[in-house]
């Protein structure tokens, strides 16, 4: 009963001639399961309200905000007791409000129609419940004012923040590719400027010393590589491969050769997307450019060892050298691992390991394998006998 | 008198199984060599394959031939017919680092040597008596004897008797 409040009749005489159509006499209202004074009450019912009026109480009317409705239930009667309408209501929203009943532990009320006319009743509440015509009502009102309800619970509350979820993301990753193309543009002017830069350079060879020239010439260099091959300069895929395949090899070759004549796929895709700067290099394209070397007979080659270990080798390079190498180490110390070939030699431990696989599937090594390591010595299961 | 381990048994590679199949067959001959020299030295007509023995492992370098390992090796012996499975479990065999028909032969000799054709000598006497202290056969085990006289049987120069609970053999 405490959701009620009373207000001045004045103040809704013309909401409620409206709705003359929707009225009922000889109601008898209930805070719960308890009789209450209210036992001649005449109720009319408006799309967001229902107002209770009576000749004791000349000045006001009651009123309950069809909002606080959540339920509408009919109590079956019987001989003794009449059917009843029971109203549940939601918690008590607390307004400045003069009221008939400031506290009531019942959630809901109860509606006994003496003079008839519960089952109209029930389908024409039933009916505006339904239409939430207040709802509309503070939509249309409240455009001004700027507190829509910020938090709905319900599957339709969660839809809404996922919705809401969904699109800051894909502004945020918007954003993101953005800052991406401002770098990409960004890296082609320092290119262009860098290679503008040694143009002039070379121009201008009076001004500067020579020294000088190779050393800042040095610099550009390792900038990375001028003018990069990229898909879109190239008519077709193969095109585009071979094209790659060169530049790869040119950039490569010193590298490689200072290395021992060989490097790890990886490794070499590392340095030429770092060279690249931008227009990076997919894995694939890497990949199939190096099968193209051999084709093309560029002085670099892609091999792969037994183990699926994939390097990049000089052509003119078979691993004899650094076999070579490896055996000669091997002489001084007896015994190897591939950690040591590949500190003493400066190649990564894969190549190190390869190498060694190697030589033991030539009968060179033979290998002793314990929890403590796999180490590698001289096959003297050959040599002694 | 100490025996005297070859070379490979102070190489640690020698104990892992080398996966360079022309290296593995020269270090599976090694270790062919080793088992048989090694039960030769000791006298090992039975070799029980869960003993552990120093045959199979160095301490010294601390290192021992995986039950893989073993198991080519013993292989290998069965291939050159240098050892025999004692049953189908594979626990123990039979090592012939003189082959029953070495043995038969070794014996029948002394026999001749001896002049004791057409006696009767029991199984223990031939073996463990004082008389053949000094021969080779001696402590010779007593199935692996058994399979020499069968030998020796099969080429009609003994017969293995049996009287009185106790086994015997007669020479021709």
């Amino acid at each position: 009963m405490d959701r009620l409040y009373f207000k001045d009749k004045n103040d809704c005489s013309k909401e409620i001639t409206s709705y003359s159509h929707t009225t009922w006499k000889g109601i008898r209202l209930y805070d719960g399961d308890s009789k209450t004074e209210y036992r001649s009450e005449t109720a009319y019912l408006t799309p967001s309200r229902l107002y209770f009026s009576s000749n004791d109480r000349p000045a006001m009317n009651m009123v309950l905000d069809l909002k606080c409705v959540v339920l509408v239930e009919e109590e079956e009667g019987s001989i003794l007791r009449s059917s009843k309408i029971i109203l549940h209501l939601l918690p008590h929203i607390s307004e400045q409000h003069s009221k008939p009943y400031t506290r009531s532990s019942a959630s809901f009320i109860k509606l006994a129609f003496s003079n008839g006319g519960l089952s109209h009743f029930k389908i024409c509440i039933q009916k505006s419940l339904l239409e939430r015509a207040w709802e509309k009502h503070t939509e249309s009102s409240s455009t001004s004012h700027s507190a829509p309800m910020a938090f709905r619970s319900g599957i339709v509350g969660i839809e809404r923040r996922l919705q809401e979820k969904v699109e800051n993301n894909s502004s945020s990753i918007q954003v993101a590719f953005q800052d991406m193309k401002n770098l990409i543009d960004m890296a082609k002017d320092m290119v262009q400027l860098a290679s503008v830069m040694s143009s002039k350079i070379k121009d201008r060879h009076g001004d500067i010393s020579d020294d000088e020239t190779v050393k800042f010439k040095s610099y550009l260099l390792s900038l990375g590589i001028e003018d990069p091959v990229t898909r879109n300069a190239c008519s077709s895929s193969n095109m585009f491969c071979q094209h790659l395949a060169k530049e790869i090899t040119t950039f490569l070759l010193t590298p490689i050769s200072d290395s021992g004549g060989f490097m790890s796929l990886s490794d070499a895709y590392c340095r030429v997307n770092r060279a690249r700067g931008f227009e990076l290099l997919s894995p694939e394209d890497f990949f199939q450019a190096c099968n193209y070397m051999e084709q093309l007979n560029l002085p670099l080659t892609c091999r792969k060892f037994e183990s699926g270990v994939l390097v990049l080798q000089l052509q003119s390079e078979t691993n004899s050298q650094l076999e070579k190498d490896t055996e000669t180490l091997l002489q001084a110390r007896r015994k190897l691992t591939a950690f040591e070939v590949s500190q003493e030699l400066g190649i990564s431990i894969i190549l190190a390991a390869e190498c060694l696989y190697t030589m033991e599937r030539k009968g060179v090594l033979c290998r002793d394998d314990t929890v403590r390591g796999l180490v590698f010595y001289h096959n003297e299961f050959s040599s002694r006998t | 008198m100490e025996f005297s381990w070859p070379w490979e048994y102070d190489f640690p590679p020698f104990f892992t199984l080398q996966p360079n199949l022309d290296t593995q067959k020269k270090q599976l001959e090694a270790w062919r060599k080793l088992v048989i020299d090694y039960c030769h030295h000791n006298k090992i007509f039975v070799l029980d394959v869960q003993e552990s023995i120093p045959l199979f492992q160095n301490k010294t370098i601390d290192r021992q031939l995986s039950s893989e390992g073993i198991k080519r090796v013993l292989e290998i012996l069965q291939e050159n017919n240098q050892i025999e499975w004692c049953d189908k479990s594979k626990k123990q065999c039979f090592v012939y680092w003189k082959t029953p028909q070495e043995w038969g032969n070794l014996i029948y000799c002394y026999i001749i040597d001896k002049g004791m054709t057409n006696t009767v000598c029991t199984l223990y006497e031939l073996t463990e008596g004082d008389d053949v202290k000094n021969e080779e056969f001696a402590g010779l085990d007593k199935s692996m004897l058994l399979k020499a006289l069968e030998t020796l049987e099969a080429s009609k120069k003994a017969e293995v008797i049996m009287f009185g609970g106790s086994e015997g053999v007669k020479f021709f």
